[in-house]
């Protein structure tokens, strides 16, 4: 007959503690995460209000327009995803991904190619 | 002597003759008719029109002032008629009283209806009154008008975050890369690869920047979820809120006595819509009397009764009764319609003996017609047409043709006459595949008779097949 599954007791081990801490740690994170998605445009106006006040105090000469247009922009492209430009480090990078089918088709050649020199 | 194919000839053409003035006469005959008939329309418009002049309207005055055979019969239509507009007008009666019954009552209800729009009015200021007093009630709905502009705003931030996720999802999808990092689990403790292999994955992702891309992905993945979480938990507590609003105005409701006018008020406007219903289909209904008694006064359906059966007395009687009332009248305008009807009565009379006359001559002449039918075909029965068949030059063919034509002969005695004066043999006689004896040929003609040209071969053959000694 099989033992009945265990009771929590209050006699928990660190490790079980830490995961039940992880668990809350994660909520409160997705909590923050949902009040501070609910309350942009209050995040946005504190943002606002320390560009203009560093703007101010550095003498920079942008107005609240620009600084709305630059909030609007970061914003935008915040989350966006964009891949690096085109070149050899990105041509590198797709071959070291597919490394598996370029090697199979590189030793596919080279064992073609010693058969083609064997029999001539 | 005159051959037999000379005499059919003469047959022929006295034979078309015959047809020709069947068909003449028919056509004068028709027209003869038609004649009759425009005389009988024109005499008909004629007893029309004088039967509008002596009778313009059905009153009784009129009808006391035509004549006195038809009197009775004009005055039958006219109490009709005033019956029948005495009834409609009962009913009309009875329709405005019962209209006004209706109008009363629907005029109180209105008055009743108005009184307790004013106590609701009242009732609904002492419960908005004692509502404003209440401390809780304010208190919560403020926390409800706050609550719904937030929930508000949170829905249309929700929207955003939707739009801006599906926007922004597809290019991490769609990056080898990205997912190809992302699928081992790179960066998280379930990637187990070591050595070269974790070097190209770390390069690859500091190419792309791979721990913020993950970070992003998972935040456009899980973000609108939350939210949508969030906010269903944000409308529950709304809702709470709102329902405990309600219950407190529901109990101060159940405390005036506003529910109880509300549901007289119902009450009152059901009457009202149901009196309203039973006016208009009272009024609808008095319209139609209305309409039915206008129409028994212009339409006249009792005066075109009337019109027709004077119209029927005028043309049954004698034009010289109605020239005498004619003249005895001041008026010259039924002299006029008199005269025509005379000049009609007339025409009618000579068409009628001219067509009876031409139906006649038509009926001799298709007699004759049929008659010189008969007479050709037997002719050519009996083969008088053949190359040596000859006639006595004796034979005065015009002579009883026109005998024939007269009456005198008929179409028998007129074949016999021919027959006579026949000479030599018949065609058909000295055929030597059609040669039937004296016995054959008496029953040949017999049957030739009874079934004329068109079973001529078969009556000949018939006989052909008996053996006659």
């Amino acid at each position: 007959m099989p033992d009945p599954p265990a009771t929590p007791d209050a006699d928990l081990s660190i490790a079980e503690m830490l995961r039940i801490m992880d668990v809350a740690r994660t909520l409160r994170r997705e909590r923050e995460v949902v009040d501070w998605q609910l309350n942009l445009d209050q995040t946005k106006q504190e943002l606002r209000q320390r560009l203009m006040g560093m703007a101010g105090a550095t003498g920079e000469p942008v107005t609240p327009e620009e600084v709305e247009v630059a909030i609007q922009l970061y914003y935008d492209n915040l989350h966006a995803y964009q891949e690096p430009p085109r070149g050899f480090a990105l041509m590198l990078a797709h071959v070291c991904i597919r490394r598996g089918r370029v090697l199979f088709w590189t030793m596919l050649l080279a064992a073609v190619g010693l058969l083609i020199w064997w029999w001539w | 002597m005159t051959s037999g194919q000379a005499i059919l000839g003469r047959l022929r053409k006295a034979q078309e003759d015959a047809r020709a003035d069947a068909a003449r006469l028919a056509r004068d005959a028709l027209n003869a008719e038609r004649e009759l008939k425009d005389a009988l329309e024109e005499k008909g418009k004629a007893v029309l029109d004088l039967a509008k002049h002596y009778l313009p309207e059905l009153s009784r005055e009129r009808v006391d002032a035509t004549f006195t055979q038809v009197r009775d019969e004009l005055a039958t239509v006219v109490d009709r008629k005033e019956r029948a507009r005495a009834e409609l007008e009962g009913r009309r009666d009875r329709f405005d009283e019962s209209l006004r019954s209706f109008q009363q009552q629907l005029d109180e209800a209105v008055r009743q209806l108005d009184n307790t729009a004013r106590q609701i009015e009242a009732a609904e200021k002492e419960i908005a009154h004692t509502l404003a007093t209440d401390a809780e009630f304010q208190r919560l709905s403020q926390q409800a008008l706050a609550a719904e502009h937030e929930l508000q705003q949170n829905e249309e931030r929700a929207e955003q975050i939707q739009r801006e996720a599906e926007a922004k999802l597809p290019a991490y999808r769609e990056s080898r890369l990205f997912q190809y990092l992302y699928q081992r689990g790179f960066a998280t403790p379930t990637y187990q690869h070591r050595g070269v292999i974790r070097g190209m994955d770390r390069w690859v992702a500091n190419l792309i920047d791979f721990r913020r891309a993950r970070q992003s992905y998972e935040f456009l993945q899980k973000t609108p979820e939350l939210v949508n979480r969030e906010i269903t938990r944000r409308r529950e507590e709304f809702e709470s809120l709102m329902n405990r609003i309600e219950e407190i105005e529901r109990r101060v409701h159940e405390e005036s006595p506003l529910a109880e006018l509300e549901r007289r008020a119902a009450e009152l406007r059901k009457d009202r819509e149901r009196l309203d219903k039973q006016l208009t289909r009272e009024t609808e209904l008095r319209e139609t009397v209305e309409c039915d008694l206008q129409r028994l006064e212009s339409e006249g359906r009792f005066y075109e009764e009337a019109l027709g059966r004077f119209r029927t007395f005028l043309s049954d009687t004698e034009t010289a009764v109605l020239t005498q009332r004619a003249e005895e009248s001041p008026e010259r305008v039924d002299d006029e319609f008199v005269s025509r009807i005379a000049w009609q009565n007339q025409r009618i009379d000579s068409l009628r003996a001219d067509v009876e006359k031409l139906q006649s001559q038509t009926r001799h002449a298709k007699e004759q017609s049929d008659g010189l039918s008969h007479v050709v075909r037997r002719f050519r029965q009996m083969e008088f047409d053949g190359p040596l068949s000859h006639f006595e030059a004796d034979l005065d063919l015009d002579g009883c043709l026109e005998r024939y034509r007269n009456g005198i002969l008929s179409r028998d005695e007129l074949l016999d006459l021919i027959r006579d004066r026949r000479v030599g043999r018949a065609g058909g006689e000295i055929a030597p595949d059609d040669y039937v004896p004296s016995t054959g040929r008496v029953l040949l003609q017999a049957l030739g008779e009874i079934a004329g040209a068109a079973f001529e071969g078969s009556v000949r053959r018939s006989v052909g097949r008996r053996r006659y000694d």
